[in-house]
């Protein structure tokens, strides 16, 4: 079989399986079955995939993502596990070195799918040229119309014909309703879905716009001479041109630019110093927490404000170089400035690693302060990658490109953990030196309860404890226990409506330690 | 572009009008030539909006690199999500939930979804005579 003629079944295929292993069921194990058949499926299809070590090195992503889906089933790890298989078929269907680019694609295929399935039919069916399906409609428009309205004109002049009519609406009514009540229309839309996803992940597009566009990009600068005129079209040229008036125009632009970025990066960089000096002397060496330290106020203005900062001195930086400042022979001091100006700006970034350390310190953890770390690792590599960018002259799709798979990475260490859980049991642990959040802890998924359930003492005092400063966990006092019979039994509820397709790691450990549990409890009663 | 664009609109609110009209018979009787009135009418008055929305569909169906047959089914797809769309935007408006169990409002949806697939497929000549004369 041709692989044109391949497709049209394969997608079929995929929307039914896509149907029976997902309908009203956690996606867990029956993401492993999805992905056996459409990896197969894309490697049969666009064999070059095999060969290309981008989409390579994306499946190993894929399949760890794959391995947290089975492990934790965190909401962070199902995100992962459908972003990274997005991805790996982008590299697997183009050819593409950035995640940009390979999710622009992906994002095509599934804007596009309908246009290439219909490619596919009409190529499949080009035997049968001449239609006789189209033919046969057009005869049948205007007959039918004429029968349609005289129909309705005896209907309203006949009294028999009017209450024959409405005997057989009322049986295509019950037809109706017992087909649905066979096969739901939810069900029918969730195939339509899975024809779709499976669809548009399968066909690739005929648009060459992305893959062409990223060819001619490249990692490395190059000097390229403008002609004024040409310059000129530019938009940098126009905000150039309007902060610094006549200094921006003429041959001696570029050296004027030069002063220009040598006296702002010297005074930033001043000011930045004086900044650091403070966060070192104040909360590096002599940071003592004492009730009056309003380390909220510390914490969120303080870090919001700073990393807002760090990312304005990128842009700052890719600002001035962005061009030709990166070829000029004496932007040897434009450079130390920068360089200054990246270290300066990594220790503010420690600064505010210490910032949030003294914060889930005094607080104990939660998702904002481990997002906070997050950001932070990440800002960390862009300030790294600027520093590449300048010392080695790479272009600003490096610098998207590099960052794009340090995020991708992060992702996938990110559903490599199970967060409700591991956030519990930290701030249980801590609870001496931070003060323990129990309704905030019940915010968190079912993914917990087995930590909570062995702590329930515990959290019974701290209830306890909580209800003297007048903050209840519900409208009663005293009703932990009943929060988490009430969370247990529904989790145990949901978790008997799942079949085997849903599997996974945690949720079977939490059933069999629940479920352990509770016929303690019987036994006992 | 507007021109071919105005096409699909007043083709789509025409049909919807129509074959809504048809349907509320059993309900209405003879006065189901207002409720095609009705229907029309205030169809023309709220879908206006969605004639720069009809243009821009268009301008990406031209720029599209597939066969005509193969962008007018993309075209008719992408309308009917444009229609649906609209129809969740009016129900958050209003805070009417859309599918509140009354068969109507399944049928109106039904019926305009079928009736924007049909009159792209009805406008297919000024659609790539335009792209010819242009």
């Amino acid at each position: 079989m041709s692989l044109s003629k391949i497709y049209t079944p394969l997608i079929l295929a995929g929307a039914f399986l896509f149907n029976i292993i997902f309908w009203q069921e956690n996606l867990a194990l029956n993401a492993l079955l999805f992905d056996a058949f459409i990896l197969s499926a894309v490697f049969y299809c666009y064999p070059r995939a095999s060969g290309d070590s981008i989409a390579r090195w994306m499946l190993l992503i894929h399949l760890l993502c794959l391995l947290g889906l089975l492990w934790n089933n965190t909401v962070v790890s199902k995100i992962a596990y459908c972003s990274s298989l997005l991805l790996f078929i982008g590299f697997a269907q183009y050819v593409h070195r950035s995640v940009w680019f390979a999710g622009g694609s992906v994002v095509m295929n599934f804007l596009l799918f309908i246009a290439s399935f219909s490619e596919q039919v009409r190529n499949k069916s080009k035997i049968n040229k001449k239609s006789t399906a189209g033919r046969f409609i057009r005869f049948a428009i205007f007959p039918l119309l004429l029968l349609a309205i005289f129909f309705l004109i005896y209907n309203f002049a006949n009294g028999v014909l009017a209450k024959w009519t409405a005997q057989l609406g009322t049986q295509i009514d019950k037809l109706f309703l017992k087909f649905f009540d066979r096969f739901s229309i939810d069900r029918i839309l969730f195939l339509i879905l899975g024809f779709y996803i499976t669809g548009s992940i399968l066909l690739r597009t005929k648009l060459k716009a992305l893959e062409q566009k990223e060819a001619g990009l490249s990692d490395s600068l190059k000097r390229i001479r403008m002609f004024r005129g040409k310059a000129q079209e530019s938009w940098w040229y126009d905000i150039v041109s309007g902060v610094m008036g006549k200094l921006g125009k003429g041959v001696m632009a570029l050296k004027n630019e030069n002063i220009v970025g040598v006296i702002s990066l010297v005074l930033l960089n001043i000011l930045l110093l004086f900044v650091n000096i403070i966060d070192i002397s104040h909360l590096w060496i002599n940071f003592k927490y004492t009730p009056d330290v309003n380390l909220f106020a510390m914490i969120h203005e303080g870090t919001e404000l700073l990393i807002l900062s760090i990312v304005l001195a990128m842009f700052v930086l890719l600002f001035f170089f962005r061009g030709n400042l990166n070829f000029y022979t004496k932007n040897k001091w434009l450079k130390i400035g920068a360089y200054a100006w990246i270290v300066q700006n990594i220790i503010l970034v420690i600064s505010v690693f210490i910032r949030d350390y003294h914060y889930i310190i005094q607080f104990g953890l939660a998702y904002k302060r481990i997002g906070v770390l997050f950001f932070l690792s990440m800002v960390l590599v862009g300030l790294v990658t600027v520093f590449i960018k300048i010392q080695y002259k790479k272009t600003g799709y490096y610098l998207l490109r590099v960052n794009a798979w340090a995020a991708l990475v992060l992702l996938v260490f990110g559903s490599m953990v199970n967060w409700d859980v591991y956030i519990t049991k930290y701030n249980i642990a801590h609870r001496t030196t931070a003060p323990l959040n129990l309704p905030y802890l019940l915010t968190f998924s079912d993914k917990n309860l087995p930590v909570l359930e062995d702590n329930r003492q515990l959290l019974r005092e701290r209830e306890k404890e909580l209800n003297n400063t007048n903050i209840k966990l519900a409208r009663c006092t005293d009703c932990i226990d009943a929060i988490l019979d009430s969370r247990k039994n529904n989790y145990l509820k949901e978790q008997n409506t799942y079949t085997w397709l849903s599997w996974n790691l945690a949720d079977a450990a939490i059933k069999k330690q629940l479920e352990a549990t509770m016929s303690n409890k019987i036994s006992k009663q | 572009m507007l021109s071919v664009a105005f096409y699909i609109w007043i083709r789509a609110i025409t049909l919807n009008a129509l074959l809504f009209g048809l349907y509320s018979i059993r309900e209405a009787g003879i006065s189901f030539i207002m409720v095609m009135g009705g229907v029309f009418i205030g169809s023309l008055v709220c879908t206006l909006p969605l004639l720069p929305i009809i243009v821009i569909c268009l301008k990406c169906f031209y720029v599209l690199p597939y066969d005509t047959s193969d962008k007018l089914p993309w075209l008719a797809f992408v309308l009917m999500v444009t229609a649906m769309a609209f129809y969740m935007m009016l129900s958050l408006l209003l805070q009417v939930p859309l599918f509140n169990g009354e068969s109507f409002v399944v049928w109106l949806i039904a019926i305009s979804l079928f009736s924007v697939l049909m009159a792209v497929f009805w406008t297919r000549k000024p659609i790539v005579n335009f792209k010819v004369t242009n």
